[in-house]
């Protein structure tokens, strides 16, 4: 499925081709028969559609903060009927949006988030009115269920969005209040889905698609909340699986634009994650404990899948032979070994020695690549892994002031040394063209 | 998006869980209000606050002590708290069980550790009274004894607060008393 902008890019080539002889009106006719309507999406209509959600989110909150003044003169009946007002008058805009204005994203976007907020508000209402003891998971959860319809019936992305958000801070304070397992955690996961495959097929380079990919990898960063509380090693091997797989996702063609949240959180976690693994102290603190590392069980196989997505990813895409892309992507071949070997009671002297190669090789692999292309961004973010591996390695141990003193100074010298010499190309490429 | 005869379907659906869930509230509330027992806790007032219901006073009617000494119950454990009726017709706390009692009055609560938590602590108040009657008690208890106790509605173990008072006053008759 080509994305939007490019049939639109098609769409306007078309009548010049046909001028120019190259094609006739009946092959452009069947080409734009071929591709279909495209919504376009100008820059006034987001406007809009921002100003609508904007005020039916204030709108929501509005009453929300109404009802909770709490008017001790009205009688419990009177209470009891009028939470019930902004539900009424949700649904009546939703149902309206539903049957006349379909094709109005802003009116699918604001009716869906205050029909959203009205559940909140008139759920809130009773627990007020009788006095029903603050259990915020419980009311969390049924606002959530009962607002998840609109995800896919108004196609509302902000919905979604706000689904996201709920049911994270649901998770947390489920992990913090019961220690019970948050398993409707994976199921809006993949309740949102398929919203999520729907926008990315409409527009992958949109604002819908690109939202919700933040709002999904802004998620997946709390994944552990939901996973079992025995396996406190799990998370490691979850993150590291996650930070590989947003890396593959980000520097392909199907992340839609090449700045994007999967490269951005993917390749951020995994440089972080390298950078914990470093410390030799986090192999023999309390972090992991031991005895729990194996100990296979039902719960795995949650996390499984999620442990294979980078190895399936790169099987689907075997086109990319970036080098640089393949050793970003390539932590959970550390992870996976070194998980087993840290249960096995193996010397946290070596493993941490490996994970300080792996962190120093990426750094140096950016930067170099990036100097290589004349990309400062890229050669500043290697050099800035670099950097703060040597920073953390000389608070870790004990060497002197003096060669502490004199590594910082190098490290500068070669932060200046690389943008001088790169931003000195630039200009003389610039110059040549 | 869905769309036809599944969107009306689906809407219809919608509309009807998102009336029945507040409703069902509603009606085993109602239901325990107008049936159930009637008790009186014995409890203490904070005042905080809840971004999205408003203003409530916090209560704490675990006063006078539920016994879990030696039971070590996991944590979060749901228990089963039976009631009595003191001399001066206070409830009273009796034994502690996992199971629900045969006979009798009972609340449901929760432990944590040695903390025993019961689901009335929360009476929502208009907003500008609640802070205030948290300082009139909090004045009044430093000065002399002053009683302050809800009445619940229980039926089937479903409990439902009612009122609270300040004196044998309803607290928000209580606060504005005070202050004219």
């Amino acid at each position: 499925m080509a994305n939007a902008r490019h049939i639109l890019w098609l769409y306007e080539e078309l009548p010049a081709l046909v001028r120019e002889g190259l094609l006739s009106e009946e092959q452009a006719a069947a080409l734009r028969a071929r591709y279909g309507k495209v919504e376009s999406v100008s820059r006034a209509s987001i406007i809009i559609v921002l100003f609508s959600v904007l005020a039916a989110a204030l709108i929501a909150s509005g009453i929300i903060l109404l009802l909770a003044s709490n008017w001790d003169q009205l009688g419990r009946g009177t209470r009891a009927a009028l939470s019930f007002a902004p539900l009424a008058i949700g649904q009546a805009l939703a149902a309206f949006t539903l049957w006349q204005r379909r094709d109005s994203v802003a009116w699918r976007e604001g009716s869906g988030i205050l029909l959203a907020g009205a559940i909140g508000a008139s759920i809130a209402l009773i627990g007020q009115t009788y006095n029903v003891p603050g259990d915020p998971q419980a009311f969390l959860l049924t606002w959530i269920v009962l607002g998840m319809p609109l995800v896919y019936l108004l196609n509302a992305t902000t919905v979604a969005l706000a689904g996201m958000a709920a049911t994270v801070s649901w998770a947390l304070g489920q992990r913090w209040q019961s220690e019970e397992t948050a398993y409707f955690f994976w199921a809006y996961l993949l309740f949102v889905l398929p919203h999520v495959y729907m926008a990315w097929r409409s527009d992958r380079a949109g604002a819908r698609f690109q939202l919700l990919g933040w709002g999904l990898c802004l998620m997946l960063l709390f994944l552990p909340v939901a996973l079992p509380y025995r396996h406190s090693g799990l998370w490691l091997l979850v993150y590291s699986a996650l930070g590989s797989a947003g890396v593959l996702l980000g520097v392909s063609p199907w992340a839609g634009r090449w700045w994007n949240a999967f490269l951005f959180i993917g390749g951020g976690g995994t440089a972080l994650l390298s950078l914990i693994f470093s410390f030799s102290g986090f192999w023999t603190s309390g972090i992991l404990d031991k005895s729990e590392l194996i100990s296979v069980s039902g719960e795995w196989l949650m996390a499984l899948p999620l442990l294979a997505l980078p190895g399936a990813l790169l099987l689907i895409r075997r086109a990319e032979r970036d080098p640089l892309v393949m050793l970003w992507a390539a932590l959970p071949l550390l992870t996976y070994p070194t998980y087993v070997l840290a249960a096995a009671q193996f010397s946290p002297g070596i493993i941490t020695f490996v994970y300080n190669l792996f962190a120093f090789a990426l750094g140096v692999a950016t930067l170099v690549t990036g100097a290589r292309r004349g990309s400062l961004g890229q050669a500043n973010i290697g050099m800035a892994l670099v950097s703060m591996l040597a920073i953390l390695r000389f608070f870790d141990s004990d060497f002197g002031f003096l060669l502490r003193g004199v590594v910082f100074i190098l490290v500068g010298a070669g932060f200046l040394v690389v943008n001088l010499y790169l931003s000195r190309r630039n200009k003389r490429a610039e110059a040549a063209a | 998006m869905i769309r036809g005869k599944i969107a009306i379907a689906v809407f219809a659906l919608m509309a009807f869980a998102q009336w029945v869930v507040p409703g069902s509230m509603i009606l085993q509330h109602e239901r325990t209000l107008t049936q159930g027992e009637e008790w009186k806790f014995r409890c203490q007032l904070l005042d905080p606050y809840d971004p999205f219901r408003g203003r409530y006073v916090m209560i704490d009617v675990s006063a006078g002590g539920v016994d879990t000494e030696g039971m070590d119950l996991p944590w979060s454990e749901k228990v089963y708290v039976s009631l009595e009726r003191d001399d001066e017709g206070y409830a009273k706390y009796g034994a502690v069980s996992t199971e629900q009692p045969a006979d009798g009055a009972y609340l449901l609560a929760q432990v944590y550790g040695s903390q025993v938590v019961f689901p009335l602590n929360r009476f929502y108040m208009q907003e500008d009274i609640a802070p205030e009657a948290e300082r009139v008690y909090f004045d009044a208890t430093r000065s002399e004894e002053l009683r302050a106790y809800v009445t619940v509605r229980i039926l089937d173990g479903h409990a439902v607060l009612e009122q609270l008072y300040i004196d044998d006053t309803p607290v928000a008759d209580y606060v504005r008393a005070q202050g004219s």
